[in-house]
C-alpha cells in the first residue's frame, strides 16, 4: 500500500519544518534542504530527527 | 525523563498495554471527546495514540492521522484501525506543516514528554486558527496533601514513564488558547480534559 497522498502534502521534516518529497524508491522521505532523508517502514513514516540519515550525493564520472 | 527512554519503556508497554493501561483510558476519553467540534471531513491528529483508545470515539468522516514515538505501539492501531494514517514523530519535534488540522488530541502524553510546554507549542502551531485542542492527563491536585504525595511519587513514576508535577496552568494560563471546556472538576478524580481553542 502507498502512502496516502493527502499525509504526504502536510509531512514537513522535523528539524527544519520545511517541504519534504517521498523518493522514488517509496521507501524514504527526503528532506532537500537539511540534507537528510527519513525512513518508510510498513507504510509508515518514521519522522525522528535521530532517524535520519544523509542523502548520499551521486557522484559523477563513478560509473 | 529523555525521549530514548520514553520510546523504550512503551515499545516494552506495548504488549499488554490494552488491558492494563487503556481501560483506565477509555471513560474520561468518551466523556472528553464529545466537546470537540468535528467540522464536515475534519482533519484530527492524535498525539501519543498508543493502541489506538482515542480512534475508536472519532466520527466514521474525520481524516486522522496518529502518531506514536513507539513503533510497536503504532503497529498495533495500524491493525485495528488500517483505514487512518500513521507515523512514527516525537510530540516535541512533529513532522507536519503549520495550520494542517482542525483538532490535535493528545489523551496521557502531556506528563510522558520531557517538555510539556513544547509540545503545546508544536500543537498549537500544527492546528488551524480557530482548531481546537485536547488535553487529556491527570495533573498535580491542588490539594497540598495529595501534591505532597504526588511530588514524592514523582521519581519512582519517572522511572516507569510518566510524571506527576505537571499542573493544570501549564495548559489554561497559555495566552494563545481560549479555554472552553475543563472536562472533570472534582479534586478526587484524577484526570482532567481541556478544551481549547486556538488563537492565531
Amino acid at each position: 500500500m502507498a502512502l496516502d497522498k493527502e499525509l504526504l502534502e502536510i509531512l514537513a521534516c522535523p528539524k527544519c519544518k520545511g517541504d519534504v518529497e517521498l523518493d522514488s524508491s517509496g521507501k524514504w522521505i527526503l528532506c532537500k534542504k537539511c540534507g537528510i532523508k527519513y525512513p518508510v517502514r510498513d507504510d509508515i513514516p518514521v519522522m525522528l530527527i535521530e532517524e535520519a540519515v544523509p542523502i548520499e550525493e551521486r557522484k559523477e564520472g563513478n560509473a | 525523563m529523555q525521549s530514548h527512554y520514553v520510546r523504550r519503556v512503551y515499545d516494552f508497554y506495548s504488549d499488554f498495554y490494552d488491558f492494563v493501561f487503556a481501560p483506565f483510558f477509555l471513560a474520561p476519553l468518551k466523556k472528553a471527546m464529545k466537546h470537540l467540534k468535528f467540522p464536515p471531513g475534519a482533519r484530527l491528529l492524535d498525539i501519543g495514540v498508543g493502541t489506538g483508545a482515542t480512534l475508536g470515539y472519532v466520527p466514521e468522516d474525520a481524516w486522522v492521522v496518529a502518531i506514536d514515538l513507539s513503533e510497536d505501539m503504532l503497529k498495533r492501531a495500524k491493525k485495528k484501525f488500517p483505514k487512518d494514517r500513521f507515523c512514527v514523530m516525537d510530540a516535541l519535534n512533529l513532522g507536519f506543516q503549520d495550520d494542517s488540522f482542525h483538532i490535535a488530541v493528545a489523551a496521557f502524553v502531556l506528563t510522558v514528554v520531557p517538555d510539556p510546554q513544547r509540545m503545546l507549542d508544536e500543537m498549537e502551531r500544527v492546528v488551524k486558527p480557530g482548531g481546537q485542542i485536547l488535553i487529556i492527563n491527570h495533573f498535580m491536585s491542588r490539594y497540598t496533601p495529595i501534591a505532597i504525595a504526588e511530588r514524592a511519587l514523582d521519581p519512582v513514576c519517572r522511572k516507569i514513564g510518566w510524571r506527576m508535577d505537571v499542573p493544570l496552568e501549564i495548559v489554561t494560563s497559555r495566552k494563545s488558547l481560549q479555554i472552553e471546556y475543563v472536562v472533570q472538576k472534582k479534586p478526587w478524580i484524577f484526570w482532567k480534559g481541556v478544551v481549547a481553542k486556538v488563537k492565531k
